[in-house]
């Protein structure tokens, strides 16, 4: 009793561990160890190692003991909760069914590779089966033990139920498969949502990104019964969605559709005059595949997705021509009848001509819908076709049939018949009017030729996407582009016109005061578009240009001189000379003196004037 | 002691005298203040010292020594005093001191012509310098002509008109002579005259020994003068040249500096703006009275325009409120200030600044209207100018419908236009042209095609028309538009452009350059030709070895001696290549091995033709055959 009450208490005290990351340590083993390139059995000898490892470092390891009635048994040593000491234990589960899961996708390239290997197939369900019982029982130790937080357990949850999404859905267990994936997807958005870490959060996004095309092809699978046809663009877009060499599962589901609808009946084709019936499946699944094709075209929208159509029907039936020729060569090699074969792989490569022929079309639908197509494109694309309708008269067999004979001679007219147009455009495009005329003069006469042709042939099964409806809007467009064509040629010839027009633009900044009498172009609406100021008046106003003043002289100070001086100079002469006696008669020497120094001033003034004048002047005191 | 005294009166006296001939009149204030000091009764020695000051510019001086001196010791100074106060730019107080002078003082009347002249009183200076020169001469009659005619000049910009005398020869008179015929709008007199001017003063400085900084500095004056005209012609780039040389000589003369500094920005379209704004600040800080009132109101109205170019919206505005403060409003201060309000995005207050009626202001309404896209109000407005009739108008007009989307109306205008009398063949070929493209931007094909006839029968020789008449034809009538591309084409058919080989060619997909490749190869075809001619001409030394068998019916095969990747019967390539279509790159392995046909066994009721067999090979020469030929010819 007190034992069990000390193992309790120890038990309560023990601390809880931090959290685990499962999806974190799960993406970066795999990004370090292979799968960056695809590398699963990289990967598989990685997780291994790591296994082998850590359970040395840990102590951690299988037995491999005696045991009553055998010499030896290998005892594989299980996760459980009193086990885990250490989080690094959680690694023991994580590892084991990452392992188990390479395997799986080992087995599953392999089978893709070699499609005879088909016991690979029970391989690959077996290891992923181990890879669910690893994680389930991590998900149980973790759900079990209260030492792991919410985080923790919630990853471990999506990660076991992942591992059995993966399972049921290649176990083709759709229902499921169905269950599990959501409630993984549920769990990583939840996670996604709840925590702050950039990093994680984009893993746990990546795992929901991965996890929706497989959720949306199982609902696919539950939705519709077996042997219903579903929207074919639904499946491309979902193989799309999964990316090349992602899941091959539509593909398997695509050609079972058509192997289920097909198994029940007989194929019977008709070439060189003979009826033969098909026994080979592939070719079978051919001849019904373009059957099937024309009815997906009706559903098609835009030119992209028939090319799509028409790339995938024709890369089918080249490989069923492949296979066609090697049972040939086998058969001959016994010595064995081979015209039926020979029979039907003719006709074979008549569905891949014309496959490729419409594919062609279908790519100069598209480059007509784009708006800067020039007619240089569409050049090297009808000479193709023009090719390959030739080509059909060429196959073995052919020539047993005339209205296949006479309906591709009138395919091959009416396309010339386009060709040479789009030719004459790209003359003319050139400014090479001349040859450009020429050209359509010649178009012209095919259109002729063609619709005389096409009517004769009404009723021909070979003739589909060529229509007489066609051709007139071809007859019209020629017309037009032919006047055009002329209208152009004489006004290169007539002279060079711009410049006149060049020249009217120049001019046209002057206000409207400056040309009343004139026409001019003013273009106000494109002006006012363009917010250009339109030149009504001169707003604002043009600079006003002033001249100097005038030269003005002071003449004014020629007349501002000192008093005359001189004859008071005299006057100090003759006191200088005379005795005091002839002082009493100065008085009477100064009046005279007076009246002649008026004079005396007169002259004066003038020499002074003259003078001061020309300094004046010159120093310009303006 | 007395001749000691004599000689310090006496050389103060010979200093009085010598001043006016040396121009030395400090040392002459120098003499009459000793005079006045020490022989207070030489009473005259006022009188010379009140005449030095004057002549040193002392003029607070001089008042202060009128007033404090007795008049019966300074004598009537009148004059004198009028001359300071004249250039203290005190103009009334001189004229009333002049006005106590003798009517008849010719001193008096020159002063107050002076006078008059700076207060812009012209009339009256007009009439004293005619007096003076009929009355009086002397040696200064050359100068007082030559303000005679700055007063003519004035009177000429005031309105007046006058009769300029031919009597001209110093360069002061020829220019003042151009000032006048620059108001009388005589340009091309005026640059003569300017002409005469700046060779008659450089002749006139070099024979008075002058120095080349005063010769360069009094030509640069006339020089400026000439550019005004020049630019006033119409030549802006040289006057401009001539205003940047002076402007960098930097001539001492403000007023000067102003014109240049105005006129820069009016003869260049893409002048320094912050430069001109300063330049503009510092001319407007000249002292006012060296410009004239005119030369003010030209300088504030640039400075603002130079201001609103330079974005500058405030400081111009000011400057605005400044210029009506002064010289009232007027027509061009609306103009700047439309424009203000303008560029500040208000297009409202712009029109009510431009509320006159004259043709100029409601032009630049209708600039405001049209710029701020009010289109129906510009319509209104083009409609009631007094020009609406005119060419112009009318293709402003129908140009605004048309961008007013009112096209019905737009044609109207252009059929009222294309009917008017008195039309230019241009103006009625831009009419017709514009009426056509209205016409088919309505869609109405039928009506363009009319107009497009009446433009080709009215300019027969223009092809372009004739060509556009035929794309026009081609929508409402291909017939007519058949029959008019015969006419303009008579040759349907190229004969020098092969067809075939057009259509064959593929080299337009590739350029020009790879065309070129193909056309060298020609000649060297001529060279292979001659090649094989000179071989034909070897003689043979003997005749050529038939095969036996040989049939010269049967064509042997054309093919026989090219490869085999280049006979007409080679197909792998093209099946190579399509199966490239849909593969990856040329590293995928492909599993497409060859096929081996094998002939049909006997049994097979339906036989299908196998492949075409490869051309017949020349068959060898039998050897049994010769043996016999030789054994033979041993007998």
């Amino acid at each position: 009793m007190t034992n069990d009450v000390e193992m309790k208490s120890e038990t309560e005290e023990l601390p809880p561990f931090p959290t685990v990351h499962i999806l974190q340590v799960v993406k970066d083993a795999q990004q370090q160890h292979g799968l960056r390139h695809g590398d699963y059995a990289r990967y598989r000898k990685y997780c291994a190692a790591k296994l082998e490892r850590m359970r040395k470092a840990l102590k951690f390891t299988n037995s491999h003991n005696c045991q009553k009635k055998r010499k030896a048994k290998f005892v594989k040593k299980w996760l459980s909760v009193e086990s885990v000491q250490n989080v690094q234990f959680l690694n023991f589960g994580i590892f084991e069914s990452e392992r188990r899961y390479a395997e799986a996708m080992i087995d599953k390239i392999t089978l893709e590779d070699n499609p005879e290997k088909s016991r690979k197939k029970f391989s690959m369900i077996n290891s992923l089966r181990k890879a669910v019982l690893h994680a389930t029982n991590l998900e149980k130790i973790v759900q079990e033990s209260e030492r792991f937080d919410a985080p923790t357990k919630l990853e471990a949850q999506a990660y076991a139920a992942w591992m059995r999404g993966m399972c049921s859905f290649e176990s083709r267990n759709w229902q499921k498969a169905s269950e599990s994936l959501k409630l993984a997807k549920t769990v990583y958005e939840k996670l996604a949502e709840a925590t702050n870490n950039t990093t994680l959060s984009s893993i746990f996004k990546g795992r929901c990104r991965e996890i929706q095309p497989q959720l949306r092809l199982c609902e696919f699978n539950i939705a519709e019964s077996p042997g219903a046809v579903g929207t074919m663009t639904e499946l491309m877009e979902l193989r799309m969605q999964m990316g090349e060499g992602g899941d091959s599962s539509v593909d398997k589901l695509i050609s079972e559709m058509r192997a289920s609808a097909t198994s029940a009946e007989v194929v019977t084709i008709e070439w060189g005059g003979a009826k033969s019936t098909v026994d080979d499946e592939k070719a079978k699944q051919v001849v019904q595949e373009w059957k099937q094709t024309e009815v997906e075209l009706a559903q098609c929208q835009t030119p992209k997705e028939k090319m799509a159509l028409f790339e995938k029907a024709t890369a089918d039936t080249r490989d069923a021509i492949d296979r066609i020729s090697d049972i040939i060569r086998r058969k001959s090699s016994e010595n064995a009848d081979t015209t039926v074969l020979q029979s039907i792989k003719a006709y074979l490569e008549f569905l891949k001509m014309n496959g490729t022929a419409s594919r062609y079309l279908a790519i100069i639908d598209n480059t007509k819908s784009e708006k800067k197509s020039k007619p240089q494109d569409l050049l090297r694309l009808y000479d193709s076709v023009i090719e390959i309708y030739k080509e059909v008269a060429e196959i073995p067999g052919a020539d047993h049939d005339k209205n296949l004979i006479q309906a591709f001679e009138v395919k091959v007219e009416y396309y010339r018949a386009f060709r040479c147009f789009y030719m004459a455009s790209s003359y003319s495009a050139l400014h090479k009017y001349s040859e450009a005329a020429a050209l359509f003069d010649r178009t012209v006469s095919r259109v002729q030729d063609a619709e005389g042709k096409l009517k004769k042939l009404k009723s021909s099964s070979f003739i589909t996407n060529e229509t007489q409806s066609s051709l007139n809007e071809l007859r019209s467009e020629v017309e037009s582009a032919k006047v055009t064509v002329r209208a152009a040629r004489l006004a290169s010839a007539a002279g060079d016109v711009k410049t006149d027009s060049e020249l009217a633009k120049i001019i046209d900044k002057r206000p409207l005061l400056e040309t009343v009498n004139e026409w001019r172009q003013w273009d106000v609406r494109n002006s006012l578009k363009d917010k250009k100021t339109i030149p009504v008046a001169s707003l604002p106003p043009a600079f006003i240009p002033m001249p100097n003043k005038p030269i003005f002289f002071d003449l004014a100070n020629f007349h501002l001189t000192m008093p005359n001086v001189d004859d008071r100079l005299e006057k100090l002469q003759k006191d200088r000379d005379a005795t005091p006696k002839k002082a009493a008669k100065g008085s009477s020497a100064a009046a005279a003196s007076s009246k002649t120094s008026n004079q005396e001033e007169e002259e004066q003034q003038g020499l002074t004037g003259m003078l001061s004048g020309w300094k004046k002047s010159f120093w310009g005191n303006k | 002691m007395a001749d000691a005294s004599a000689g310090g009166l006496y050389q103060c006296l010979t200093d009085i005298s010598r001043a006016d001939t040396s121009g030395d009149y400090q040392k002459a204030l120098t003499s009459a203040n000793k005079l006045i000091r020490k022989y207070p009764k030489e009473t005259f020695a006022f009188k010379c010292k009140l005449v030095a000051q004057i002549q040193l510019s002392q003029y607070a001086d001089a008042l202060e020594l009128i007033r404090k001196t007795p008049a019966h010791q300074m004598g009537h100074v009148g004059f004198e005093k009028a001359y300071i106060h004249y250039r203290q730019d005190e103009l009334d107080e001189a004229i009333k001191e002049l006005n106590t002078c003798d009517k008849d003082d010719v001193k008096a009347l020159e002063l107050k012509a002076q006078v008059f002249y700076k207060q812009e009183n012209y009339q009256q200076a007009y009439d004293i310098y005619l007096y003076l020169l009929k009355n009086h001469s002397d040696d200064s009659d050359e100068l007082r002509r030559a303000n005679f005619l700055a007063v003519q000049a004035r009177l000429e910009a005031q309105g007046v008109k006058q009769a300029v005398a031919e009597t001209e020869d110093s360069y002061s008179q020829l220019y003042n002579r151009a000032c006048v015929e620059i108001e009388a709008e005589k340009l091309p007199q005026a640059l003569e005259s300017l002409e005469k001017a700046l060779k008659t003063c450089r002749k006139s400085f070099e024979d008075e020994d002058r120095e080349e900084d005063e010769i360069e500095e009094e030509l640069d004056s006339i020089r400026v003068q000439k550019a005004y005209v020049l630019q006033r012609m119409g030549q802006k780039a040289e006057a401009l040249a001539i205003y940047e040389k002076v402007q960098a000589a930097n001539h001492p003369d403000s007023s000067v500096k102003a014109t240049i500094t105005n006129n820069i920005p009016a003869a260049s379209s893409d002048f320094a703006l912050p430069e001109s704004r300063k330049r503009f600040k510092a001319a407007l800080q000249i002292d006012q009275t060296k410009l004239t009132r005119r030369q003010r109101l030209t300088l504030m109205l640039n400075n603002a325009l130079v201001l609103l170019l330079s974005n500058q919206r405030e400081p111009c505005k000011r400057a605005l409120e400044e210029l009506v403060a002064k010289f009232g409003s007027s027509k061009d201060v609306a103009l700047i200030e439309a424009t203000l309000h303008f560029k500040m995005g208000d297009a409202e207050a712009a029109l009510k600044v431009l509320a006159g009626s004259d043709l100029e202001q409601s032009l630049a309404r209708l600039h405001v209207l049209l710029n701020a896209g009010r289109l129906p109000e510009a319509v209104g407005a083009i409609r009631d100018l007094p020009i609406s009739g005119k060419l112009g108008a009318s293709s402003l007009l129908t140009s605004t419908l048309i961008a007013a989307d009112s096209r019905d109306e737009a044609v109207k205008e252009l059929v009222a236009a294309s009917t008017a009398k008195n039309q230019t063949p241009e103006a009625l070929k831009s009419i017709l042209e514009d009426l056509v493209e209205v016409e088919q931007q309505r869609g109405n094909e039928t009506a363009a095609t009319k107009h497009l006839e009446k433009l080709v029968e009215k300019f027969p020789e223009d092809l372009q028309l004739q060509c556009r008449l035929v794309g026009a034809y081609s929508k409402t009538d291909p017939k007519k538009a058949e029959s008019l591309s015969a006419k303009l084409f008579p040759e349907t058919m190229e004969v020098d452009v092969n067809v075939d080989e057009l259509e064959d060619s593929d080299w337009i997909l590739y350029g020009e350059k790879y065309r070129q490749k193909k056309e060298a190869k020609s000649p060297q075809t001529a060279e292979i030709a001659a090649t094989r001619k000179l071989k034909i001409a070897t003689k043979r030394k003997r005749k050529i070895r038939l095969p036996k068998n040989y049939n010269s019916a049967v064509t042997p095969d054309p093919e026989r001696w090219l490869p085999r990747q280049e006979r007409s019967t080679y197909k792998r390539k093209r099946k190579n290549r399509e199966r490239e279509i849909g593969r990856g790159t040329q590293g995928s392995s492909s599993a497409n091995p060859n096929v081996e046909y094998v002939t049909a066994s006997p049994n097979s009721p339906r036989p299908l033709p196998g492949p075409v067999a490869e051309g017949p090979r020349q068959q060898r020469p039998n050897f049994q055959k010769q043996k016999k030929k030789k054994n033979a010819s041993k007998f």
